[in-house]
C-alpha cells in the first residue's frame, strides 16, 4: 500500500476509535490494525536508502546513470 | 540638339535613383504601424509601414524573418531597422528590414505574451490538466544545470527534510543555444524511463534573455505532455515563465520546490507517533466505559432477579393460603373425625371394610381414642 493511503487509513481508524458506542471487540481489532499501520508507515519512511544519481550522455546520445554523491566524495 | 541631351534608359535612371537613395540614407530606423502583413511561399515577409499621412513598402527576407521572436500582426506599432533601396523591376522604393522591435516593449516580452495567449487559448494552462504531486515520491527527477547554486540548494533542502531521499539529476543547459532542446529531451527521458514519479524543473534567476528557454514552445509542450507531474521553479519569485504556467505546480524558488516535493520526515514520524498514542488513549477511554456499562448491566440484572424472587414469593404465598384452606385439621375442628382400622391404620370410609371385633383408632380435632366394632350396619339401613 502507498504511504499516503496507509496514513489516511490510520487517521480513519483513530477517528473510528473515538466513537463511544463502538463494540469492544471491534475497538480492540481497530486498535491492533491501527498500531500495525502506524508501524508499517514508520518502516516505510526508513525503508529506502539515500541515493542521488546523475544522467550522463555519451557521444551517441545514450544516457547512463552514475552515482552523484560518490562522485562528489571522490572530488573532495 | 540630340547630342546635347543626355538620354537615359528607364533601367539606367532607376539604377541611378537606387544608388542615390542607398548612399543618401544608409541604415535607418523607422517607426510606424504595420499593415498588409503577408508571408510569401518562399518565406519572405512583406508588409506596409504607415502613419497618418504616408506609407512605405517593406520586405524582410527569410533569413532575417526567421530570427523574429514574435509574430508580426497588422496594427502593431513597430520600430524597424532597415536600409532603403529600389526594386528596379517595378521602380518601387522600399525598406529592406533587418530587424523589428515592437514599440513600447521588448520583442521578447511581446513574444512571451503572444505565446502565452496562444497556449492559454489552447488549454495548456488549464487547471484540469494539472496532475497531483505525489505525497511521498519514491524518486525525484531534477532537471537543471549541473553547476551552480540551484542543484546544491535543492539537494540540501531534500537532505534536510528527508535524509534517505532518492533523486536523479538530469543536467541541462539552462540558457543559450540548444537549451530548449536539452530541457525538453530531459523531460522526455524521465517519461520514457519512468525512473522517477515527480520532476523538478529549476533554474536560478536571470534576465528575460537568460530565462528564455523556459518560454519556448517546445519546452511548454514537453511539460504539458509529461505523464509525470512537474514542479517548476524558474528564476526569482517575481519571474513567471511559460514553463511555470504549464507545469503542474509552480514554486517561487528552487529551494521551495524541494520543500514542496517531499514531506518533512521528522514531522511525519511525530504525526504517526501521536496517532499511536491517540489509539491507545481512545482504547483506554473506551475500556472504563465498558466496565461502567458492565456494572450497570449487573445492577440491572440484580434488580431483575430480586423482582423475580419477589414475584415467586408472592405466588407461593397465595398458593400456601389455598393449601391451608384444604388442611384436614380444619375439617376435624368442625366436629368431623377420622377412623382408622388397626393395626394397618387404614382410613375407613365404608362399613364393608370392617368386621365385628376390629380395633379402631379415631382421630379428633384434639386427641384420639381406641375402640372396637360391636356390630356392623349396612348403609342400606
Amino acid at each position: 500500500m502507498k504511504f499516503e493511503e496507509s496514513l489516511k487509513k490510520l487517521e480513519k481508524i483513530v477517528s473510528d476509535l473515538e466513537e463511544p458506542n463502538i463494540p469492544l471487540d471491534k475497538a480492540i481489532k481497530k486498535y491492533q490494525d491501527g498500531l500495525e499501520l502506524a508501524n508499517q508507515c514508520l518502516e516505510q519512511l526508513n525503508a529506502a536508502e539515500k541515493k542521488v544519481s546523475i544522467c550522463l550522455k555519451d557521444s551517441k546520445g545514450r544516457v547512463t546513470l552514475r552515482s552523484f554523491g560518490a562522485d562528489k566524495e571522490k572530488q573532495q | 540638339m540630340d547630342t546635347e541631351r543626355k538620354i537615359l534608359t528607364v533601367s539606367e535612371l532607376t539604377r541611378d535613383i537606387r544608388i542615390l537613395i542607398e548612399s543618401f540614407f544608409g541604415i535607418l530606423w523607422v517607426e510606424g504601424e504595420v499593415s498588409n502583413v503577408r508571408i510569401s511561399p518562399s518565406g519572405h515577409l512583406y508588409f506596409i509601414l504607415k502613419d497618418k499621412l504616408s506609407q512605405i513598402r517593406c520586405v524582410m527576407f527569410k533569413p532575417q524573418a526567421l530570427t523574429m521572436r514574435f509574430a508580426l500582426k497588422d496594427g502593431m506599432q513597430v520600430i524597424v531597422m532597415a536600409n532603403i533601396s529600389v526594386y528596379e523591376r517595378d521602380g518601387q522604393y522600399q525598406l529592406y528590414i533587418q530587424s523589428i522591435e515592437p514599440k513600447g516593449k521588448g520583442s521578447l516580452q511581446l513574444a512571451f505574451e503572444q505565446l502565452k495567449e496562444r497556449l492559454r487559448k489552447e488549454g495548456l494552462f488549464d487547471q484540469a490538466h494539472k496532475k497531483p504531486i505525489p505525497f511521498l515520491p519514491s524518486a525525484i527527477g531534477i532537471i537543471t544545470s549541473a553547476v551552480g547554486a540551484v542543484i546544491r540548494d535543492i539537494l540540501h533542502v531534500l537532505e534536510k527534510r528527508f535524509d534517505n531521499f532518492k533523486a536523479i539529476i538530469y543536467p541541462v543547459k539552462v540558457q543559450g543555444e540548444g537549451a530548449k532542446e536539452e530541457i525538453a529531451g530531459a523531460i522526455e527521458y524521465f517519461n520514457e524511463t519512468r525512473l522517477v514519479d515527480v520532476i523538478i524543473l529549476a533554474r536560478g534567476g536571470g534576465s528575460i534573455e537568460e530565462l528564455w528557454p523556459f518560454n519556448e514552445e517546445i519546452v511548454a509542450r514537453a511539460i504539458f505532455n509529461s505523464q509525470i507531474p512537474i514542479i517548476s521553479a524558474i528564476g526569482h519569485q517575481t519571474d513567471y515563465t511559460i514553463a511555470d504556467f504549464v507545469s503542474d505546480l509552480r514554486a517561487p524558488t528552487p529551494s521551495r520546490a524541494a520543500e514542496l516535493v517531499i514531506p518533512n520526515k521528522q514531522d511525519l514520524i511525530l504525526q504517526i507517533e501521536s496517532y499511536k498514542r491517540q489509539l491507545r488513549r481512545n482504547l483506554e477511554v473506551l475500556i472504563p466505559a465498558y466496565y461502567q456499562r458492565l456494572d450497570q448491566l449487573t445492577e440491572g440484572l440484580r434488580h431483575n432477579i430480586k423482582d423475580l424472587i419477589n414475584q415467586k414469593r408472592r405466588l407461593f404465598e397465595s398458593e400456601a393460603i389455598k393449601l391451608e384452606s384444604l388442611n384436614p385439621l380444619r375439617i376435624l375442628k368442625r366436629g368431623y373425625s377420622v377412623t382408622m382400622k388397626l393395626p394397618e391404620q387404614v382410613i375407613i370410609s365404608k362399613a364393608k371394610q370392617l368386621q365385628v371385633g376390629n380395633r379402631l383408632k379415631t382421630m379428633l380435632a384434639e386427641g384420639a381414642f381406641i375402640s372396637s366394632v360391636e356390630s356392623i350396619e349396612d348403609n342400606k339401613e
